[in-house]
């Protein structure tokens, strides 16, 4: 086994091979160096933990907001649905008067006060 | 985790000062009117409240009544409650609101999502019990339709004892025609007031119309 691997020693050109100029090595670095530079610094180890937080905290805000207007809406569910009668039929209009006071009104076809 | 800690404390406290915002800040007054086309003018039944007058002379020229007379008026914050109406009628009335939040923690200028509903008591629940009852209805009519034209035939106690038949058929059918007379939904703001009213198409001789003006500052 020795044989062999002083066999592909001895015969690896590259380590007959002169080493590098100064200038090429200067090149070389000169190019890491700016290659470097140009790379965004590493982020830091603090800021994603607070953004996942606000990101939480969003959700959170948001998610009450929906279940407080859910919630009512499911107590507006839990009244029977307002359904035509069998023998009525009603329209509703809305207009605005001039003065701005909005008129709502439901019109039936049979209805006796 | 400090801060989320500190953020998610910060979003509790904010929803809890948003909900008490919305139930301390606005009540809403409600007036029930009745207006007739028949009756004389009154002004001295109306509600003395500026807006509320204002409100109704807005919308006079829109309505074909000659005069209103106010049934009940009752203050609310939401849900539900009972007024008086015509006749020892009653009406429930629920109110469902809800500030629409875009601005949350708004004290002014908030736009209000109102659900109004307006029913005779003892209303059906759904369309099937409605036409169970009006089956009734037809049943219970005929049987006093009955019961008058048999009313100028009867002699001493009858006549009594058939009128009294007659008006214990008259409050049943009344009972049975129980309806859902107003469900409407819209937005309002704060202090302003929304007319909302029924009546039978072509106008009727009479109409119910609540003057509905949301507040801030609530009692």
């Amino acid at each position: 086994m020795s044989g062999l691997k002083e066999l592909l020693a001895d015969s690896d050109p590259v380590a007959r091979e002169p080493g590098m100029s100064d200038v090429d090595v200067r090149a070389m670095r000169r190019t890491i160096l700016v290659e470097a530079q140009r790379q965004p610094a590493a982020t830091s180890f603090w800021p994603r933990p607070l953004m996942l937080a606000a990101a939480l905290a969003a959700c959170l805000v948001l998610g009450i907001s929906i279940g407080r207007r859910m919630g009512d809406h499911v107590s507006s569910v839990g009244l029977p649905p307002a359904a035509p009668a069998s023998r009525d039929v009603r329209r509703q209009l809305q207009i605005t008067s001039p003065g701005g006071t909005r008129i709502i009104w439901t019109f039936h076809q049979e209805l006796d006060l | 985790m400090r801060m989320f800690r500190i953020l998610v404390t910060a979003a509790m406290l904010l929803s809890a000062t948003f909900a008490h915002a919305q139930s301390t800040q606005r009540g809403f007054s409600v007036v029930l009117l009745l207006g007739e086309t028949q009756a004389a003018a009154s002004g001295e039944a109306l509600p003395p409240a500026p807006a509320l007058r204002k409100a109704l002379s807005d919308v006079k020229d829109f309505l074909p009544y000659k005069s209103y007379r106010v049934l009940d008026t009752q203050w609310l914050r939401g849900g539900s409650t009972r007024m008086k109406g015509l006749d020892d009628q009653e009406y429930d009335v629920d109110l469902i609101v809800d500030t629409i939040p875009v601005a949350p923690l708004c004290t002014r200028d908030c736009v209000l999502n109102v659900v109004f509903h307006l029913q005779e008591v003892g209303a059906a629940a759904n369309s099937s019990e409605e036409y169970g009852r009006s089956i009734q209805v037809a049943d219970m009519e005929k049987r006093r339709a009955a019961l008058v034209a048999q009313l100028p035939s009867a002699q001493g106690a009858m006549v009594q004892e058939q009128k009294s038949r007659i008006e214990q058929l008259d409050r049943q059918i009344r009972l049975a025609k129980a309806r859902k007379l107003i469900d409407s939904r819209f937005q309002m703001a704060l202090g302003e007031t929304v007319v909302v009213g029924t009546s039978k198409i072509g106008g009727g001789d009479k109409g119910l119309v609540v003057l509905l003006t949301s507040v801030s500052g609530g009692k």
